[in-house]
């Protein structure tokens, strides 16, 4: 289940300013003799892959903030901003909710259409906030060398479950999984960054009424008169990608 | 016509002779019928043997059983106890075939004495039972063993004179083994540590290797890993320290002989000086790993160590460590040891520690037992209680194979007395064990009083030392000696290409066996 690991794309950048640092070390002291030859582990009654570890998260709560964005929202702002609260059960098996409020306003490709094609969304109802409750399964426990002078922990996991997605005017049951990690900078902070899919059923933005011509579509929007009920309902399966700082207590 | 006569009388004389050796001869040649080829003339006897030769072994194990006391059958004792011994070890039931054996040697039927002695020495080496192989071995003649077994012999018999300190007896009966036997590895091996007891490490690092070298095995395989520690304990013995180390670091990582290897290449680090080497091996054996490991000593060579390279605060950490690690230790041992005398409580320690060491394999967290789990784990590892405990084993195998038979047969008189004897050796090596694990513990104890007064001098030293340091201190002179590598970091031991973590209080299972000590040594010139 633990696992150290060795690489990670979000410190590529450091590798590389690490490379430089290891291209200038001298030749090392130690006699070649002396360096391990085999990839085998040493048997012992328990094998854990760990001992001693330095964060142990066993019946403790974590409590953050994160930053995000919703990539493909394609309207919409695609930013979002929350909270989130985590109690570990055990070292494997967690409960995590979070909350995060969405950007206002409409998003670049909505202006772009809007500038262009004079198509303004700009009335269209878009979600005002997520809530969410997953359950944690932390798959792996390991460690990073940052340079090879600095270690952090970091933890790996996945997610899944319910929540809601608000509209003004409606709420849609929604479900959620996806994978994160958390890299330690000490014992009880962590950065924490999660890749969620969230699928939920909204109003299309797209508006297009039975029996309204285009331009007449058009004014309805710009006009802004419409209510929720007034767009078609449609499937989204959105992935949210957050990062935000976590505190372990 | 005075001779006529005589020849006549004499031819006479002849012809009645021959007629008398006749008669004796047909008489002798109906008895030898009337008998079997056992020469027994009590039908119930001949019932019994005949039911043997037809295979009916239950049958006749009764037959005979019932028969064995009998005063008019005495003289066929012997012959009794023989045929019943070999019944139980057809059937698969060595200690009980054992037992009867002995009792062919006891009841001295000198027709079957050497026969039994064969059988016994055959159903005790099934058993691994020393007691009866010792008795059994040193009463046997080489010329009188059949040849399929011989190497059998000669093996247990460079045993025993092994065990007694006969190092160049044990090393003649070890090479009468011959290589194509299934005792030829041990023997080869046992044969070299013979010689390393006698001191000739180069003759017991030539058995060593030739064994190393014979064939080509699997890297775990323990012939192959005994070897290779034989190897390196035996130029350690010659002071050879680096050709040691090349061998103990031959033992591959996934045998559970590496530990001891660790252990003792930290000795071979320190004999050949290499103080930062010595120092990376028990920063491994000092992890929380080792927790369950009897390993005292190794606490002890450390502060050692750190005396030697000036690190008196590292003295004093390690010199703590010890004393909390073993201090209760020493006294749980010592009260256990003063308020036990009955071996089987000794020997219940030990089960429990077996329980114990099953529990904790299987993730469970079982409480100790009145001796400390580190200490009854470390004797369950010793060769003489293993071959107990195997011993013990392979009874109650036997218990349950005979639980397994008819009721009728364990409502016999026959079937009681099995069940009987059965766990009357239960309990006897019950108790061997117990003994022997108390004659450990015993051991230990004086072990660790002798750490605990070489740890209250290290202490004293290292109290010298720094008050010498002080001294220098004051005294303006400087209190370390320049190192040629004072000017460089940690990076300094970094090299691209080899994994390079900071340690930081994490224990990896990967990373046991591969610290290194980056420190400097403290000392002044």
């Amino acid at each position: 289940m633990m696992r150290k690991i060795y690489g990670w794309p979000l410190i590529c950048f450091m590798s590389v300013v690490g490379m430089t640092t290891s291209l200038r070390a001298e030749k090392m002291a130690f006699p070649e003799e002396e360096l391990a030859r085999e990839s085998v582990l040493p048997k012992f009654d328990v094998p854990n892959s760990v001992r001693n570890r330095n964060v142990v998260v066993e019946g403790r709560f974590e409590l953050g903030g994160f930053l995000g964005k919703v990539t493909d929202e394609a309207v919409h702002s695609q930013d979002q901003m929350g909270f989130l609260g985590t109690y570990h059960i055990n070292e494997v098996h967690g409960v995590n909710l979070s909350y995060g409020l969405m950007g206002t306003g409409v998003g670049d490709y909505a202006k772009t259409l809007n500038s262009e094609v004079n198509l303004d969304l700009s009335k269209t109802f878009g979600p005002k906030s997520v809530a969410l409750v997953s359950y944690q399964l932390t798959a792996f426990y390991g460690k990073l060398s940052i340079l090879k002078n600095l270690v952090v922990n970091t933890h790996i996991y996945g997610l899944a479950g319910v929540g809601s997605v608000m509209y003004d005017g409606l709420t849609a049951l929604a479900f959620d999984f996806g994978l994160g990690q958390r890299f330690y900078l000490s014992k009880n902070f962590a950065l924490r960054f999660d890749l969620k899919f969230v699928r939920y059923s909204g109003p299309n933005p797209i508006y297009r009424p039975s029996g309204r011509s285009q331009n007449q579509s058009k004014d309805d929007l710009r006009n802004g008169v419409l209510k929720i009920r007034d767009f078609e309902s449609t499937t989204y399966m959105l992935t949210h990608l957050t990062g935000g700082l976590v505190f372990l207590f | 016509m005075k001779k006529i006569r005589v020849l006549g009388l004499l031819s006479e004389s002849v012809r009645y002779f021959s007629l008398v050796i006749l008669i004796i001869t047909f008489i002798g040649v109906s008895k030898a019928q009337a008998q079997n080829e056992y020469g027994v003339r009590d039908q119930r006897l001949r019932n019994a043997l005949s039911l043997y030769e037809k295979k009916q072994l239950l049958p006749a194990a009764s037959a005979l059983f019932s028969i064995r006391t009998r005063p008019e059958l005495r003289p066929y004792r012997g012959l009794i106890y023989l045929t019943l011994g070999k019944i139980f070890l057809d059937l698969n039931f060595p200690q009980i075939a054992a037992w009867q054996f002995a009792n062919v040697i006891m009841v001295n039927d000198q027709n079957y004495n050497k026969k039994a002695l064969e059988y016994l020495s055959i159903a005790a080496d099934k058993l691994g039972d020393e007691t009866i192989l010792n008795y059994a071995v040193s009463k046997m003649k080489v010329s009188e063993f059949p040849a399929q077994e011989k190497d059998m012999l000669f093996f247990r018999m460079g045993e025993i004179k092994f065990r007694n300190k006969d190092y160049k007896g044990a090393i003649e009966a070890f090479d009468r083994v011959t290589s194509d036997s299934s005792y030829s590895e041990m023997a080869q091996y046992m044969s070299g540590s013979s010689f390393a007891m006698l001191n000739d490490t180069g003759a017991a690092i030539s058995k060593f290797e030739a064994l190393l070298a014979n064939k080509k095995r699997a890297i775990t395989d323990s012939t192959r890993v005994s070897t290779l520690m034989a190897l390196a304990r035996a130029h350690y013995q010659r002071k050879d320290w680096r050709r040691s180390l090349e061998y103990y670091r031959r033992v591959p990582r996934d045998h559970t002989l590496w530990h001891n290897a660790l252990f003792e290449s930290a000795w071979a680090n320190l004999r050949s000086a290499r103080f930062r080497s010595a120092l990376g091996t028990f920063h491994s054996l000092h992890s929380s790993y080792y927790d369950d490991f009897y390993v005292p000593e190794s606490l002890v060579l450390r502060a050692i160590v750190y005396l030697y390279i000036c690190k008196y605060d590292e003295v004093n950490k390690v010199v703590g460590l010890f004393e909390r690690s073993y201090g209760d230790v020493q006294t749980r041992l010592t009260n256990f040891l003063r308020s036990t005398n009955d071996p089987k409580a000794y020997y219940d320690e030990v089960e429990h520690g077996l329980l114990m060491k099953k529990m904790i394999q299987s993730g469970g967290k079982p409480a100790e037992g009145r001796i400390p789990y580190r200490v009854i784990r470390n004797i369950i590892g010793k060769p003489d209680i293993e071959r107990g405990l195997d011993y013990l084993r392979k009874l109650f195998i036997e218990r349950q194979q005979l639980e397994k038979m008819s009721v009728g047969f364990l409502e016999s008189p026959l079937g009681r007395y099995t069940v009987k004897l059965l766990i009357g050796r239960i309990k006897t090596a019950q108790k061997l064990v117990g003994i022997k694990a108390k004659i450990h513990m015993i051991y230990m104890r004086g072990e660790l009083k002798d750490l605990d007064e070489q740890v209250s001098y290290l202490r004293y030293e290292m109290i010298g030392l720094q008050k010498d340091a002080l001294k220098k201190k004051i005294a303006g002179q400087p209190v370390e000696s320049p190192k040629i590598d004072d000017d460089s970091d940690r990076s300094y031991y970094v090299k691209n290409g080899y994994d390079y973590w900071p340690f930081q209080g994490e224990f990896w299972l990967d990373e046991i066996g591969n610290y290194f000590y980056v420190g400097k040594q403290s000392c002044a010139n």
